[in-house]
């Protein structure tokens, strides 16, 4: 299990964490929803390592972890593009799992050129390969960063297929602000709101924290 | 996917720039350990200029669980080694 508490983030003499308590077990798929700037990006880097806390206890399977990314056990889809530009979209395609593999291409979901380079992409094809290379890593933890922004809703559809079956054997947290198919995938949903992190069992408990607007 | 290859070539050709114009004046310095103290003034300037280029494959490479200053460092001290195995035997001779 991947557990991090008392993480206290400050920035610019404005507390950004303080003391919040997040976890993910394997085989469990934690959604982290919350409004802009409440850390949950800040969160996630600060669990990858890419980000240092002013204070943090980040625990795997009961050992301490003093930067998540040198264990090789953590993947992290950061929010920007991070796949190298020259590289050929067969090339990306080659390294991805076999169950990602065979369905991408089975189903036909990319509409590019196997020959096209990243760069040649548009910004939602080039995240939806991204995302499919973090989900194809051996890491047991999976930490996604957004990835239902910019992509088009075919590949949401194919995209949370392939998050809900890494999710089998693996642990992931993810968030983002397209928060329906965030809820579909995810078994446990958590709302990161004034510095604490809270269950959310319903659509309704979003309303009650104002993260979504009342529709009734 | 070539992209350890690309970087180990980004850096060699620093390295090798770096020794080719080093050497010479390392070679006429009368103290070796004023020559190695050049040599890591030399791997923290190239680290430095670096660095930009180095961050576009900051988070492919720390997924892959290693960091780009592991990395870096990897490299600098195999040039290291080879630079003492090949250049304080021929200094001490000649």
């Amino acid at each position: 299990m991947l557990e991090i508490d008392s993480v206290s983030l400050i920035f610019w003499g404005h507390s950004v964490l303080s003391g919040c308590y997040l976890n993910c077990a394997k085989g469990e798929i934690v959604g982290l929803l919350g409004r802009n700037g409440s850390g949950k990006s800040s969160l996630l880097k600060i669990i990858f390592g890419s980000l240092k806390a002013d204070f943090k206890h980040l625990r795997i399977g009961g050992r301490i972890i003093p930067t998540g990314y040198l264990t090789g056990q953590i993947a992290y889809l950061p929010q920007q593009h991070f796949m190298l530009p020259f590289l050929k979209v067969s090339e990306i395609i080659e390294t991805f799992s076999p169950f990602i593999k065979e369905h991408l291409l089975a189903e036909e979901i990319l509409t590019i050129s196997m020959e096209s380079r990243l760069n040649d992409l548009s910004n939602g094809q080039q995240r939806f390969l991204e995302c499919l290379w973090i989900l194809s890593r051996d890491a047991k933890y999976i930490l996604l960063d957004e990835p239902f922004s910019a992509i088009a809703p075919i590949q949401i559809e194919f995209l949370q297929k392939m998050i809900v079956e890494t999710g089998r054997d693996k642990a992931v947290i993810l968030t983002d602000h397209i928060y329906r198919p965030l809820l579909a995938v995810s078994s446990r949903v958590v709302l990161l709101h004034n510095n604490a992190v809270y269950n959310i069992k319903s659509a309704d408990d979003l309303v009650i924290y104002n993260y979504i607007p009342d529709v009734a | 996917m070539g992209v350890h290859w690309r970087f180990l070539r980004l850096h060699l050709k620093a390295f090798i720039t770096c020794n080719m114009v080093c050497i010479p004046f390392l070679w006429m310095s009368p103290y070796i350990l004023l020559v190695l103290f050049c040599k890591i003034v030399g791997y923290i300037s190239i680290y430095l200029v670096t660095r930009p280029l180095n961050s576009r494959y900051d988070y492919y490479f720390k997924n892959l669980g290693y960091s780009i200053a592991g990395l870096f460092l990897g490299i600098a001290l195999t040039d290291f080694l080879a630079f003492i195995i090949l250049f304080i035997p021929l200094r001490l001779i000649f």
